[in-house]
């Protein structure tokens, strides 16, 4: 019994045809724009940090030979095969994003809200002369742009699949540190001769000790009681992502996607951190330019 | 082109033959024909028609898998001669598993391109901003 078989059965040829949609390729030498137009919410775990919704997010990818820019992500491919390619990356990091609502992560998402609200009511039932056990982002010392620049391996398991494992160092000296990321991602036909396709998500991120206490720690450079300082242990934080999408045309893709990161207690115990994930949910219509 | 192939086919057919003869599960011989598919561009999807060929010592329930799919299922065989619509994109290996997700048999099945190539992997995923 033919339990799966493709739909149509092609003439026995040796030559491929190519065709239009190519899963997880892409055509190189060639600006590659979309948009994203919909609604949805990335939330903010810092006190006083506002979520930031969003509506209309773009999407810029170049790949060259080996040079390739991807949404943040430049690079140049030094090694590639059919299996793995093994990649010199530099981007900025994308925790600042909690922390500044002018981060490029953010800067293409319209909406009018900050990141970090400056209108934002102090924290509720803190008494004057009391000593607040969290602290307003607002309040302290502004945390600076890392430039990170590392390795990255993609192992493609199959043409629908891949593992991504990253390693990354700050090379501006922000937080003088490293953080690295194991992804494994996989693109799926939950209905059968329907184009309707999913991805699911999973990996986690690793900071640093000193990329966490950078970013989450409070010490005398935050001008706020020294019983708040805090300084912890490196981070692992796991994620999992789903999204949906189903095209109308060349052009259109219906889709959603929800993405949820559980923090390490390293952070969610920092005094600026309030909600113990991040989650990022979005529905909207994708436009391929 | 299509003698290339043959030519191809022929010698690694004759290898995984000898291979398949030292391997203990009970398979004797399995061949997928052809064993490689050019295409334009690295990227391009091979569709081709492929022969399935294999016979064992005793009757068995096996499924041939790609990409962990089953394309086809035998029940009760003791050998299957058939042609089955083959779609990849990439270098993939085809396996022979029994009804115990025991791997009895593989045989990869290469893709090569003519011309340079005019795509390459994505390195992210297509919904990573989100």
């Amino acid at each position: 019994m033919i339990l799966s078989l493709p739909n149509a059965l092609a003439e026995t040829k040796i030559i491929g045809d190519a065709i239009e949609q190519k899963e997880n390729y892409i055509a190189i030498d060639k600006i590659h724009f979309s948009i994203a137009l919909g609604a949805g919410v990335k939330t903010n775990p810092l006190v006083g940090g506002d979520n930031i919704p969003l509506f209309i997010v773009p999407s810029l990818k170049y790949y060259g030979e080996n040079f390739y820019f991807d949404n943040g992500d430049l690079g140049y491919s030094f090694f590639q095969n059919e299996q793995l390619t093994l990649s010199a990356v530099s981007r900025i990091n994308s925790e600042n994003a909690y922390f500044s609502r002018w981060h490029p992560k953010n800067i293409f998402i319209f909406s009018s809200a900050s990141g970090v609200n400056v209108d934002s009511e102090q924290i509720p039932d803190a008494e004057p002369s009391e000593i607040p056990e969290r602290i307003d982002v607002k309040n302290i010392h502004a945390r600076r742009w890392a430039i990170d620049t590392g390795l990255q391996l993609n192992w493609f398991l199959s043409s629908r699949s891949q593992v991504k494992i990253q390693v990354l160092h700050d090379i501006n000296g922000v937080y003088d540190g490293f953080n690295g990321r194991v992804e494994y991602f996989r693109q799926f036909s939950p209905i059968k001769s329907t184009p309707f396709t999913a991805q699911i998500t999973i990996g986690f991120d690793w900071f640093s000790q000193s990329m966490v206490n950078y970013y989450y720690g409070i010490n005398n450079k935050d001008n706020v009681d020294s019983a708040l300082y805090y300084q912890s242990g490196s981070a692992l934080n796991p994620y999992i992502k789903l999204h949906a999408g189903y095209p109308l045309s060349k052009q259109w893709t219906l889709f959603s996607a929800i993405s949820y990161k559980a923090l390490a207690a390293s952070i969610k115990d920092s005094p600026i951190v309030e909600a113990s994930n991040n989650i990022t949910g979005f529905i909207g219509a994708n436009y391929v330019f | 082109m299509y003698f290339k192939m043959i030519v191809i086919g022929c010698f690694l057919h004759l290898t995984f033959s000898i291979n398949a003869a030292e391997f203990k599960h009970p398979i004797l011989h399995f061949s997928i024909k052809p064993v490689a598919c050019i295409v334009k561009q690295m990227g391009d999807e091979c569709k081709l028609t492929a022969t399935i060929n294999w016979h064992s010592e005793k009757a068995l329930d096996v499924c041939l898998i790609q990409d962990k799919l089953a394309l086809k299922c035998w029940q009760n065989a003791t050998s299957a001669r058939n042609v089955l619509p083959v779609q990849l994109r990439s270098t993939t290996t085809f396996a022979l598993r029994n009804k115990n997700n025991q791997i009895l048999a593989t045989q990869r099945v290469k893709i090569s391109a003519t011309k340079p190539k005019k795509y390459r992997r994505r390195l992210r995923s297509d919904w990573s901003l989100f």
